[in-house]
C-alpha cells in the first residue's frame, strides 16, 4: 500500500515522458511557416548604407613616436613625397591579407585598400580598409616615413580561397587643426596586389573532418548596435566560413 | 531497487533536466522570421540579418529570394547563434556573398522550396526600422536537416 502514491507518480512520469516522445518524434516537414505577422517584434536597427562598412582609422602621430620610425638615408626626387607604394596578398589559415605599403615625407598621408576575397572564381566578399596619419608640424626636413596597412579577412580555411585587392596611396601637406581646409599637394599613387591563393596541402574536406550537406562558403560581417540608442558600437571584419563545424 | 534508490534517481533526472534546460531553451528562445521588406538596406549585400533579443530576422531582396540563398542565410544565423547564443547588443549581419558547394539533401531541399513559396505568398506586415513587406515565422526553427 506504501508504494502506490509511488506507482501513480511513476505513471505520471512514465505519460509525460511519452507524450514528449511524441512530440519529438520526427514526424516529416511540416508546414513550413506560421503566417502570424502580429506575433512579430518590430525590428528596430540602424540605418547603415555602404559607407558604414568601411572601417577608418585616423592616427595623429606626435613628433616623438615619429622619430621612432624609419629614418633611412634615401635619395628621392625632391619634388616627390610619396614613394615605393605597393600591395601583396596571402592567404593563411586564418585570414585573408592584403598588406599595402608606402613611404611618404609629408604630414599627413593614407591608405584606402580594399580586399578582394574570392572562391575559386567567384568573388564572395571585400572589405574597405582607409587608414589616415597625421603629424602636428608640416615640415620636418624630409624626414621620411612609412605607413603599412594590413586588410585581413577571417576564413577558416585556406584551401579555395583566393585573396587580391587594390590600394589607393595618397600624402599630402596640411594644417593640423584646420580640419581639412588648409591643404595642399595631395600626390595620389595606386598599387594592385595580385591574386594569391590558398595552399591545399594536408587539406582535406572541410575543417572539423566531416562532410556536411547543403555546405557552400558564405561571408558576413558583423555589425554591433545599441538596442536603446541605435548606434553602431562595431563593425567587424570580413568572415568567411565553410561551415565545417555546423550541421545546416 | 529500494523507494530510497528510485526517488534518488528520479530527483537525480529531475535534476539533470532542471540543469540542461535554461541553456537549451536560451539557444532556443530567438523566434526565427523571414521578410522581404519594402525597405532594403542600401548595401551590396543581398541578405542581411537582424539579431535582437527574442528574435533573429533574416531579410531578403526580391530578386536574390531563392532556396539556395535561404538555406546559407539559415547557416549563417545558425552559426551566429553558436557564436553568440545570447547577445547583449543588437546585431546586424549582411552576408556579402556566398557560395554553395554541396546540394541539401532532398527532403531539406523541399522544404527550403515551400518556405521560399510560403514567403513569397505571405500577407505584407509592418517590419519596423524597415518599412513593410512580406513576413512568415518559421515554425520550425531551422528547418529539417
Amino acid at each position: 500500500m506504501s508504494s502506490r502514491p509511488y506507482r501513480w507518480r511513476t505513471c505520471a512520469h512514465v505519460f509525460g515522458w511519452s507524450w514528449l516522445l511524441v512530440g519529438c518524434h520526427d514526424v516529416g516537414p511540416t508546414t513550413p511557416t506560421l503566417e502570424r505577422s502580429a506575433a512579430v517584434h518590430p525590428i528596430r536597427a540602424p540605418r547603415i548604407s555602404e559607407s558604414d562598412l568601411v572601417r577608418t582609422r585616423h592616427v595623429r602621430t606626435t613628433p616623438a613616436s615619429a622619430s621612432a620610425t624609419r629614418q633611412e638615408v634615401q635619395v628621392h626626387d625632391p619634388f616627390e613625397y610619396i614613394f615605393d607604394p605597393e600591395s601583396h596578398a596571402q592567404v593563411t589559415d586564418d585570414y585573408a591579407i592584403m598588406t599595402s605599403s608606402h613611404d611618404y615625407n609629408t604630414n599627413y598621408s593614407s591608405i584606402e585598400s580594399t580586399l578582394n576575397v574570392a572562391k575559386g572564381d567567384k568573388q564572395v566578399g571585400s572589405q574597405t580598409l582607409l587608414e589616415q596619419r597625421s603629424i602636428f608640424f608640416p615640415f620636418h626636413f624630409g624626414l621620411t616615413r612609412t605607413l603599412r596597412l594590413n586588410n585581413r579577412a577571417s576564413v577558416d580555411r585556406a584551401c579555395g580561397f583566393s585573396a587580391s585587392g587594390r590600394a589607393s596611396h595618397k600624402a599630402w601637406w596640411g594644417l593640423l587643426g584646420s580640419k581639412g581646409l588648409v591643404t595642399w599637394g595631395l600626390r595620389v599613387t595606386p598599387s594592385v596586389a595580385l591574386a594569391a591563393r590558398g595552399g591545399c596541402e594536408g587539406a582535406t574536406g572541410t575543417r572539423g573532418g566531416t562532410t556536411r550537406e547543403g555546405g557552400g562558403i558564405v561571408c558576413t560581417v558583423l555589425i554591433t548596435y545599441d538596442l536603446d540608442t541605435l548606434e553602431v558600437v562595431n563593425v567587424d571584419v570580413l568572415s568567411c566560413s565553410s561551415g565545417g563545424g555546423t550541421e545546416i | 531497487m529500494t523507494h530510497a534508490s528510485r526517488t534518488l534517481r528520479v530527483l537525480l533526472l529531475a535534476f539533470a533536466v532542471g540543469a540542461t534546460e535554461p541553456r537549451a531553451m536560451g539557444a532556443q528562445e530567438a523566434q526565427t522570421v523571414l521578410a522581404v521588406p519594402d525597405r532594403y538596406p542600401p548595401i551590396a549585400a543581398d541578405i542581411v540579418i537582424v539579431r535582437q533579443p527574442g528574435q533573429d530576422a533574416i531579410l531578403f531582396r526580391t530578386a536574390t529570394l531563392t532556396p539556395g540563398a535561404l538555406q546559407m542565410a539559415l547557416r549563417a544565423l545558425h552559426e551566429a547563434r553558436q557564436a553568440r547564443p545570447r547577445p547583449s547588443a543588437g546585431e546586424l549581419i549582411p552576408i556579402v556573398g556566398f557560395v554553395a558547394e554541396r546540394l541539401p539533401s532532398e527532403r531539406r531541399a523541399r522544404w527550403l522550396s515551400r518556405t521560399v513559396g510560403a514567403l513569397e505568398r505571405a500577407q505584407v506586415g509592418s517590419l519596423g526600422s524597415f518599412g513593410t513587406g512580406r513576413l512568415i515565422v518559421l515554425e520550425e526553427d531551422l528547418g529539417p536537416r
